[in-house]
This record gives C-alpha cells, structure tokens and sequence, in this order.
C-alpha cells in the first residue's frame, strides 16, 4: 500500500512538472529554425548575444597582449560587457572600467585599448579608432601613452 | 579533426576513470545504462578533483599528467572500495514504459533546449564558460587569477566540477566550443536518471 501510494504520489510529481513546461514546447517551433544559432544567448537574451558577437568578431582584431577595457552605455551594461570579454578575449588581460557600477578607474587606465559597445561617437580625445564592428568599436590609446 | 570532435572526444577521459569504479562496485551488474552513468559521472568528479589537487601542488595539466594522476586515484578507489552496493541483485530491474517515454521526451526536449541555446543561460557565458577558459589556458586552476580584484564576480568558491570537466576538454580541443559546450549539460541530468531510477527502485523493492 505505502508503495503503491508512493508511485501514484511520483505521478503526480512528474505530471505537474510536466504539464507547467508544456508552455515552453510552442518556443520549439521559433527556435528549431533558428538552427544552428551564432550565439549561445540568441534566444536567452537577444541583446546579451549582440555583444556577444560583437566581442567574438572584435578579438581578432586586438593587438597581441592588449590590456582590454570594456565601455558600454550603463554600469550594468558595462559589467555585462566585461564578464562576456574574461571568457572571449583569451590572450588578453580585460579590466573592468566599472565594476558593479563602482568606476575603477585606476584599474581602467592600465588599459591600452576599448572595447566599447555602442561606439562613441565621436571618438574620444586620445583614443584612435581602429577596428568597428556591428554595434561597437575597438579603440587603441594614442597620443598621450 | 575538427575542435569540436576532439572537444567531444575529451569527454571520453572521465568515462575511462569511472569505469572501473563502476565495475567494482558491482554497479555494472544492475541496468546496462546504469553502469555507463555512474562511470560518466564519477569519472568526472575524479578529473575535477584530480586536476584541482595538481594545481594545488604546481603541477600543470597535460594530457599525461592529468591521465596519469586520474588513473592512480581511479584505480585506488576501485580497489579500496571494491564490492557491490549492497549484497545479491535488486531484484528485477525493468523499465516501465511510460517512464521510459517520458524520459526520452525530456531528453530530446532538453537536446533541442541547448541546441537552439533556448534551455541556456547567460551564466554560462558570464561565470562557468570564463572560468573553464580560464583554466584551459592557464593549464590548471589558476588560483592567482581567482584571488585577483575583479574575480570575485564568478563566484570563486563554488566547486568547480562543470568549469573543470569542461576546462580539461577545452585544453585538448585547443578551445571551448561555446555553442556546442552548453549541449553537453543535458547529459549531466540525463545520466542521473537510471541512478535515480536504479535507487528508487532499491527503496520500493521489487515489482
């Protein structure tokens, strides 16, 4: 008896769970195709895989050993930007220009180049623009280095 | 050989430790697909836990070294902890039908899931991906980068077991193959199923 109560019990488990993702299956029918998708973030968060593809697309075009700094519109943005880029930039050293919306500008002017997302514009004083990509720039520091 | 193959291929290692924990603890006399589970994933957590004691002790990852240690500690705990689960055979282990069906919908929903990247989550580009690179590239964990100023944000003392499994395959494959990385994390849960199934049933008894 205890285990035939046990197993209607998981049953109903199961069916629950089951019944509150069914929601999700319709998604299936935008994601599949979609296939294969440029990012891991294209249906996750559509605005976090632009910067993502930005950042995929900006590191060949980074000098060797470039200190990274990432610019973007709001710290939150700008967090985002960084965390994204110690995962991508590989072979480079990335300091963040903010962190968690505290400005961390001793660690930001070791930094040789930007990576911003959008682009200033117009470019800063200082700054050269040497590659831009879709939404965003790469900037190098010139002139006052 | 493509990265990606090779990155999939790496995942063959922790299998090749569990095996034989698996097999001495008699989990390969249960269910067929049991066993391959419990080698995966206790295969796993030798390479993690291995890779992390070798950097612990300045000693970087190479596929020899890795191997190697990983073997040792493999075959130590097939040795030392030799013996079934618990005496004599759990009795019959059939698979009823509609948890099967119900297990290969999950699985072929949860596959699509990470394929399309609509099951993924942005953690995995923030937090785990970053710290498998960094690991891949540092050839070992990289305990200076983690203390660094601005690490702290990837949460440094969580285990490391997925960031390191992942990290090991990376180095092989010379990269991590970020759309293809997240459709391994389905089998993660998927494997956990016959072990949940095959204790369930040891808690219920025979049918």
């Amino acid at each position: 008896m205890k285990r035939r109560l046990l197993v209607q019990l998981w049953w109903v488990g199961v069916l629950l769970l089951a019944t509150a993702q069914l929601p999700r299956l319709s998604l299936l029918r935008v994601a599949v195709p979609a296939l294969p998708p440029s990012t891991p973030l294209d249906l996750v968060r559509p605005d976090l895989a632009r910067r993502w593809s930005f950042l995929n697309a900006a590191r060949s075009h980074l000098p060797r050993g470039a200190v990274v700094v990432c610019q973007a519109e709001s710290p939150a943005r700008e967090m985002e930007l960084f965390m994204l880029a110690r995962g991508l930039l590989t072979g480079h050293r990335v300091v963040p220009r903010s962190y968690f919306g505290v400005p961390t500008p001793d660690a930001a002017k070791l930094a040789t180049t930007v990576a911003a997302y959008p682009c200033p514009q117009p470019v800063p004083d200082g700054l050269t623009l040497t590659w831009r990509g879709e939404g965003g720039c790469i900037l190098t520091r010139g002139g006052d280095r | 050989m493509s990265r990606g193959l090779l990155f999939l291929l790496a995942q063959c290692v922790p299998l090749l430790f569990g095996i034989p924990i698996a097999v001495a603890r008699g989990w390969n006399a249960l269910l067929s697909w049991t066993w391959f589970a419990a080698a995966y994933l206790a295969g796993s957590l030798v390479l993690a836990v291995t890779a992390i004691v070798l950097s612990a002790v300045g000693i970087h990852w190479t596929v020899v070294s890795v191997v190697l240690a990983g073997g040792v500690v493999a075959a130590v705990i097939a040795t030392t902890f030799r013996g079934p689960v618990s005496p004599g055979r759990p009795g019959r282990m059939g698979v009823p039908a509609p948890a099967l069906l119900g297990v290969g919908i999950v699985a072929v929903f949860a596959m699509l899931a990470t394929a399309t990247s609509l099951g993924n989550s942005a953690d995995f580009t923030f937090f785990w991906g970053p710290k498998a690179v960094l690991f891949a590239s540092s050839r070992g964990i990289d305990f200076g980068a983690l203390a660094g100023p601005f690490a702290n944000y990837g949460h440094i003392t969580y285990p490391t077991l997925w960031p390191t499994v992942m990290a090991f395959s990376a180095m092989l494959a010379g990269h991590l193959p970020w759309r293809l990385a997240p459709m391994l994390t389905p089998a993660w849960l998927l494997l956990s199923v016959p072990l949940v199934f095959v204790l369930l049933r040891r808690l219920l008894g025979p049918r």
